[in-house]
């Protein structure tokens, strides 16, 4: 019996299958050659694939564990694949996205002309809990305050792909787009013949090429490039460990490092060390106590005096947080009209404003057909699906937005596409997002062909984030000339 | 006037202390009311001292990691300070409160206008705004002249009776406090009025006045008159002062100092601007050893001849 | 190397290390304490505690934490307290810890068998132990070689192994000098001075307790064939250069860690641990057990202890945190 038998895409967008059942002609081959793998084979690969998980140590930290349990990230092994087409749509439209809102961060820290121009509310701006007043008239290096950024995208029951939100701080999940690849690659390196599938292996040459033309110039010659991590209770540490390693440049974490006469160096057993480059994932909050958050522990005193002073690269640059606020992401579309004079590529999904009284009240009066979420946490956490919620459940988050309206947002519930994903012994459709990653460097824009797309696990659910029980698919992206070209609506 | 500030901080540990990290916030700012002719800072144990232009004004960084048991830092400006007439763009008579409801003012001072971490907007200094407003006339700048005087009035200077952390609305019950507490007190006021308001550091020269008055001062209408009595017992000589500066409708800033009742001349000298004391600090610093230190300061401000 | 890294490569090996002293010393005298008390008056078991009390400086924490020396409080204190910063499982905790913080320096053999028994050592507990405290004192020694071979094993020789060595030859340099000279103490029933040379308590028993808790009594008699004699016991256990738990063998081994360390030439000590740990395995070559017992063991070991934690002081000034 075929792993698909019975496969059924109930109404949603399925990446794989028309809604007459047949495989989408870019997914043709890879169907042909799954739908007759027997069950014990497909079993087996899977635990291959699990087994090269846990022995390269690619695992994320389970919060709260005592015993410091790492669990594997899930990896479902059907790729997720995207037409060359479909690729040259999101990539315009990110790259645009990236350039207007890298744009506006400058501006927002210079002349504000678009807050006098009233083309975004100032207050929701200047009020953002990122917002770093102490950042006005700093000039990042080649004006870039974006680095790397990692927008989500989601496509709706009709297919359509919208932005969700952009990650312009510390966007993680990159490394397993570049993991599941090796790992696919291994499991099952049949899949991939004759597809003509584009590589991701240059994103950390890319990225480290960015990163070290970052350098002072005088230090451009062979700059020192290192990774800020929080530490090993991050649960991301392996990713940084993974990133560093593939980048070739020390982890460190703050207490590595010290700042004299605005110059940072990390402490080496053979003598303090100059850095150039820091490519931090540590939140601006933690990156100095002096600046920031005298309590923290885990900063460096004088890192953004040193910063500040040109003599060391942060990347991402301080203050980005603006422009990835939840609230301002209802105005990403004016932005990039106001700073591009086009039209946006990339739609984004409608959203309400607790702090707009009109939107509230709409808020109020659909919570049971909407998405709450806080403007100020990620990662799944403090939001309401409210189309699946309790009646308690929407009453209690009534109350919590009507005591500080100004930090909620909140959506019409998108029917996010799915995917086929392996359960038990057959495929089911699961929901799906897609994070490509971009680079924003001296000499321009590079999205890597690839993405992580994350899966929610569960049957009908539609959080797809780690912490809330999500995996992951390889994503491919095929080349132009690819043969079977289609028309698929963007 | 010239005025030479001479502005010592000492900071002796119970123990040595290493990676020392202070950021200074004392030199006065140039514009169109005063000139800061010079400014040096020296640190012993010597360091390297960077100087950075922020938002607020001038900021003054260094660091010191070998191990040290005390830090002394000097800071000596020389400031020329020839503001006009404080009154000339104030109108006393005549309500121009709509000013204050363009959108535009209020996007671009947002930051003057909203509570910030000592100015809370608590809602009991509607009182005092109702209170200052019936004893002015119409206008913004007679309603802040009385605000000042009021909160001179009803607040009392009592040196050690507070401290950086005490809350606003203890100052408020208390009705005592030093210039930040007063200079708080009345950005709250403002800020609960619509009325973009900051705090401003600076030196105020309390010496006595010599008997030329100051050219652009001839006829004050402070209906006590701002006069050389009145200066002879002038608070905050001896160390940082604190006033506050309020947007008014002519589009200048003008300073009030409610701990003085006074209008801001040429005895004052400007050095930072930002929400509250928070922004604009004299030092902050972080070390690491000992939590245990004490801090001396001491700020004299003497009128110079010539340059 | 990051100073961080090697600051926990050298606690991992400083770790293990004092984990597995803490076993043998428990060992031994749980099971010396019971032969003798076969044989003289009862208190002389609270007595034997109180020497192990004294040799992990510890009896004020213990006395603040327990009410009286008997077995079971004992064994909870030294072997599962975490109040206790040297109970076996606080110092294989911290092991852990720091490995986990360097994995990528470490073999991911030497994690697991950090990590495995961490996870092993959290399903005992006293009362298990106290039904066989010799079983559970070997596994526990039984960890920290399988640890130590893993290592020589499967860990490259760079500069992170040569500071996990530091930390380990530091760590039983030391161990092994404070354990003989609380012993030493103990032989003399708690007097004060010193004892001259030719009037050497003779507590065979004692002696041998010495040499069995380091692992050192056969080896001794293949050195020694006259017997246990005090002057005999010194020169093994401080002088010689071939036991591997000796000081003598200890700090040399530190010594040429230091220099791979520091990266200089042969013929001159490239940095202050360096020097200072050349000079102390000098004095340790050239002085003869006599004299030491002339002069007296106790100041002798006493000056041993404090190069020691000297040598670690520069380590840390020059290399960790500075």
């Amino acid at each position: 019996m075929s792993l698909f038998h019975n496969y059924q895409t109930e109404g949603f967008y399925d990446e794989m299958f028309l809604p007459n059942g047949s495989p989408r002609p870019h997914y043709k081959q890879l169907y042909e050659r799954l739908a007759n793998m027997p069950l014990e084979e497909y079993r087996r690969r899977c635990q291959l694939a699990d087994l090269t998980l846990v022995n390269q140590g690619i695992t994320f930290l389970v919060y709260g564990d005592e015993r410091g349990t790492e669990k594997p990230w899930p990896f479902d092994l059907i790729p997720r694949i995207i037409p060359a087409n479909e690729w040259n749509y999101i990539e315009r439209g990110l790259t645009q996205r990236l350039t207007a809102l890298n744009l506006f961060t400058h501006d927002i820290y210079h002349e504000q002309h678009i807050l006098r121009d009233k083309a975004v509310p100032a207050d929701l701006v200047l009020g953002a809990a990122h917002f770093r007043h102490e950042f006005m008239g700093a000039d990042p290096p080649g004006g870039i305050y974006v680095h790397i950024c990692g927008s989500d995208l989601i496509r709706d029951r009709q297919g359509s792909y919208y932005v969700l939100e952009d990650n312009l701080r510390t966007p993680s999940g990159v490394s397993y787009m570049l993991e599941n690849r090796i790992i696919l690659t291994r499991v099952f390196p049949h899949l991939f013949n004759n597809l003509n599938i584009q590589s991701v292996d240059h994103y950390t040459t890319r990225l480290m090429q960015n990163l070290r033309a970052l350098a002072p110039e005088h230090r451009r010659e062979s700059p020192v490039v290192v990774l800020l991590t929080p530490g090993v209770y991050n649960s991301a540490y392996y990713e940084h460990t993974f990133l560093a390693q593939q980048l070739g440049i020390e982890l460190v974490e703050g207490r590595d490092l010290f700042v004299d006469d605005c110059v940072v160096y990390m402490k080496t057993t053979h003598g303090p060390q100059r850095v150039d480059v820091i490519y931090r994932r540590v939140d601006d909050d933690y990156l100095d106590p002096l600046m920031f958050r005298p309590d923290s522990l885990l900063g460096v005193p004088g890192l953004v005096n040193a910063y500040r002073s040109g003599s060391v690269a942060l990347a991402n640059s301080i203050g980005t947080g603006v422009a990835d606020d939840k609230a301002v992401y209802a105005y990403t579309e004016n932005i990039v009209r106001y700073y591009l004079g086009e039209e946006p590529v990339l739609p984004i999904v409608e959203t309400y404003l607790g702090s707009n009284e009109k939107h509230l009240q709409h808020i109020l009066a659909n919570l049971d057909k909407l998405v709450v979420k806080s403007a100020n946490e990620s990662g799944g956490y403090g939001m309401l699906m409210g189309p699946s919620a309790t009646p308690q459940e929407r009453a209690l988050f009534a109350e919590k937005i009507k005591a500080s309206p100004r930090s909620y947002i909140a959506q019409p519930l998108i029917d996010i596409s799915r995917a086929p994903a392996f359960t038990e012994d057959h495929f089911e459709g699961r929901h799906i997002d897609l994070r490509p990653y971009i680079l924003y460097g001296s000499d321009g824009i590079t999205i890597v062909p690839g993405s992580l797309t994350r899966v929610a696990m569960r049957k009908g659910s539609y959080v797809v984030n780690s912490s809330q029980g999500g995996g992951s698919k390889d994503t491919w992206v095929l080349a132009e000339d690819t043969q079977m070209g289609v028309q698929t609506q963007c | 006037m010239l005025l030479r500030v001479i502005h010592t901080t000492r900071y002796t540990y119970r123990e040595q202390v290493t990676e020392n990290h202070n950021e200074l916030r004392m030199m006065p700012q140039t514009d169109q009311d005063q000139i800061c002719l010079d400014f040096r800072i020296s640190v012993t144990p010597p360091a390297r001292v960077f100087a950075f232009d922020l938002p607020e004004g001038t900021m003054h960084y260094f660091n010191l990691r070998p191990p040290h048991a005390s830090l002394l830092i000097r800071a000596e400006a020389l400031v020329d300070t020839h503001p006009a007439n404080p009154f000339a763009g104030m109108n006393l008579a005549e309500d121009d409160s709509t000013f204050y409801q363009q959108e535009d003012i209020r996007i671009e001072w947002r930051r003057y206008l909203t509570a910030s971490r000592y100015v809370p907007l608590l809602p009991e200094t509607q009182r005092i705004a109702e209170m200052a407003r019936r004893q002015s006339g119409p206008g913004t700048a007679s309603f802040l002249i009385a605000l000042t005087r009021l909160l001179h009035r009803v607040m009392t200077y009592a040196p050690g009776s507070t401290h950086v952390n005490t809350p606003l609305r203890e100052v408020l019950e208390n009705k005592q406090g030093v210039c930040q507490d007063f200079a708080h007190l009345m950005l709250a006021v403002c800020r609960l009025c619509a009325i973009p308001a900051r705090y401003r550091s600076g030196y105020i020269y309390t010496g006595n006045l010599e008997q030329e008055q100051s050219p652009a001062s001839p006829n004050w209408p402070w209906p006590e008159s701002q006069d050389s009595e009145q200066h002879e017992q002038l608070i905050g000589g001896d160390a940082m002062h604190a006033w506050v500066e309020c947007l008014l409708p002519d589009g200048k800033w003008q300073g009030f100092d409610p701990t003085n009742n006074l209008v801001a001349d040429s005895h004052y000298i400007k050095v930072q601007a930002g929400r509250d004391y928070a922004d604009v600090a004299p030092v902050r610093g972080i070390y690491r050893g000992s939590a245990e230190q004490n801090m001396e300061t001491a700020v004299e401000v003497r009128k110079e001849q010539t340059v | 190397m990051l100073s961080r890294h090697a600051d926990s490569c050298f606690w991992i090996g400083r770790y293990v290390e004092r984990t597995e002293a803490a076993a043998r010393m428990m060992d031994v005298h749980y099971h010396s304490a019971l032969e003798t008390t076969r044989q003289s008056a009862a208190g002389t078991l609270s007595r034997r505690w109180s020497s192990l009390l004294a040799i992990s400086g510890s009896a004020q924490l213990y006395t603040q934490r327990y009410e009286s020396e008997n077995d079971r409080d004992i064994f909870q204190f030294f072997l599962f307290d975490l109040e206790h910063p040297s109970s076996i499982l606080a110092t294989w905790q911290k092991a852990r810890e720091n490995a986990r913080a360097v994995r990528e320096q470490l073999s991911s053999e030497m994690w697991e068998s950090l990590n495995t028994f961490y996870l092993n050592l959290k399903e005992w507990d006293v009362d298990r132990v106290i039904a066989m405290p010799h079983v559970f004192l070997c596994m526990v020694k039984d960890a920290s070689h399988l640890f130590q071979g893993i290592l020589n094993r499967t860990m490259l020789m760079g500069e992170a192994r040569d500071w996990l060595d530091t930390g380990r030859f530091l760590e039983r340099a030391e161990q092994t000098g404070r354990l003989l000279d609380v012993k030493f103490h103990d032989l003399l029933d708690n007097q004060e001075a010193p004892a001259p040379a030719g009037n050497m308590p003779l507590d065979l028993h004692g002696w041998i307790a010495v040499l069995k808790s380091v692992s050192a009594f056969e080896m001794y008699h293949k050195t020694h064939q006259e017997g246990i004699l005090p002057e005999h016991v010194v020169d093994f256990l401080v002088l010689n250069p071939r036991f591997p738990a000796s000081v003598r063998h200890g700090i040399g081994r530190v010594e040429g860690c230091l220099h791979r360390i520091a990266g200089h030439a042969e013929d001159s000590p490239g940095s202050e641990p360096e020097r200072l740990a050349g000079h102390l395995r000098a004095d340790l070559t050239y002085m003869k057990a006599a004299e030491i017992l002339q002069t007296g063991l106790h100041p002798f070991l006493d000056s041993v202890q404090i190069r020691c934690n000297q040598i670690g002081d520069a380590i840390r000034a020059a290399y960790l945190s500075y």
